[in-house]
């Protein structure tokens, strides 16, 4: 059942990886660079919970959907602090860039949060 | 504008998304959701574009009741390339003062009070060596061989020597009357030396 789960996640973040890289190509295509550059600040972000889901896995009993579950949204609760008190410094001084970053980054938490508790939620 | 600006306008320039705010801000001032609306963008990533085409110099923004509205700089886009190009480089001026630092640290190697220590080996050295010695020579004049010896002479022992290199290097010239600096306009095409020097 969990193995099941997992295999669901990790085939949602391969999707959303592998989507990103083709905007990124389709964006650099189409003299775009920039934001073909927020595809791979968003492919990172997938990249990076992606590996947070496996260390969840590899420290609980892969048995364990609970205690994998609470320590991926520890991580997910975690990690963004930083891009959220960036966000609220780019903000004070009008960077429209720094801005722009880590909206995605936390657009991109926000969604992979979402995505996780229904696959997860939807077990029982 | 400076190098360094035209640089900045250029690279903001080369993106399909910015050129397209361009295009939409010379039909008339825009303001952030209407410019996402036409392109089909993010409310967010149109405000990144903006601000990097403002810190290029390209859009102006201005405060009308409840919206900041955005407004091409007409100006900047007035300017031709040519005008871009022929401005003095940065660069130029850069390279100039790095070339005189070397001058500098060639003389000091070499002159030690107003005395040539050694002739340069170096090509290069040795010119920047000759250049300052030609300077002894008033532009004009016409100088006997044993003027241009005893001048040189005040610097090296080896006055013969460095009389024919600064002939081969084309900083003196020599003719049946005698010798003379070269300036600038006298400067003899590369092989041609034989012509003038009898």
């Amino acid at each position: 059942m969990n193995n099941s789960l997992q295999e669901t996640m990790f085939s949602y973040f391969d999707e959303r990886i592998a989507a990103c890289d083709r905007q990124k190509e389709w964006l650099l295509n189409d003299e775009r660079a920039d934001e073909a550059v927020f595809e791979t600040i968003r492919s990172n972000v997938y990249g990076i919970f992606k590996a947070m889901l496996k260390a969840a896995i590899k420290r609980s009993s892969s048995d364990d959907a609970e205690a994998i579950k609470r320590f991926f949204l520890l991580k997910i609760e975690e990690i963004p602090v930083s891009w959220k008190e960036s966000y609220r410094k780019a903000e004070q001084y009008g960077d429209a860039e720094k801005m722009q970053i880590e909206t995605i980054k936390l657009e991109t938490v926000e969604e992979i949060e979402a995505t996780f508790q229904r696959i997860w939620e939807g077990r029982q | 504008m400076t190098e360094t600006e035209a640089i900045g306008l250029f690279k903001c320039l080369s993106d399909k998304s910015r050129l397209q705010i361009l295009k939409s801000l010379v039909v008339e001032d825009m303001y952030v959701e209407r410019l996402a609306e036409r392109l089909n963008l993010t409310a967010p990533t149109i405000s990144f574009h903006l601000k990097k085409l403002t810190d290029a110099g390209a859009v102006v923004s201005y405060k009308s009741q409840y919206y900041t509205m955005y407004s091409l700089c007409k100006d900047v886009f007035m300017t031709s390339i040519l005008d871009i190009i022929k401005e003095e480089s940065d660069e130029a001026t850069l390279q100039a003062q790095r070339e005189a630092q070397y001058r500098q640290k060639v003389m000091d190697a070499f002159f030690e009070y107003g005395k040539l220590k050694a002739i340069p080996a170096q090509r290069k050295k040795k010119r920047i060596v000759f250049e300052e010695i030609a300077k002894a020579f008033a532009f004009g004049r016409v100088y006997t061989e044993r003027e241009v010896n005893l001048i040189i002479a005040d610097y090296h022992d080896d006055f013969c020597t460095i009389r024919r290199d600064m002939i081969a290097e084309q900083l003196l010239t020599r003719n049946k009357d005698g010798y003379r600096r070269v300036c600038d306009a006298d400067k003899i095409p590369d092989g041609e030396e034989n012509r003038i020097v009898e």
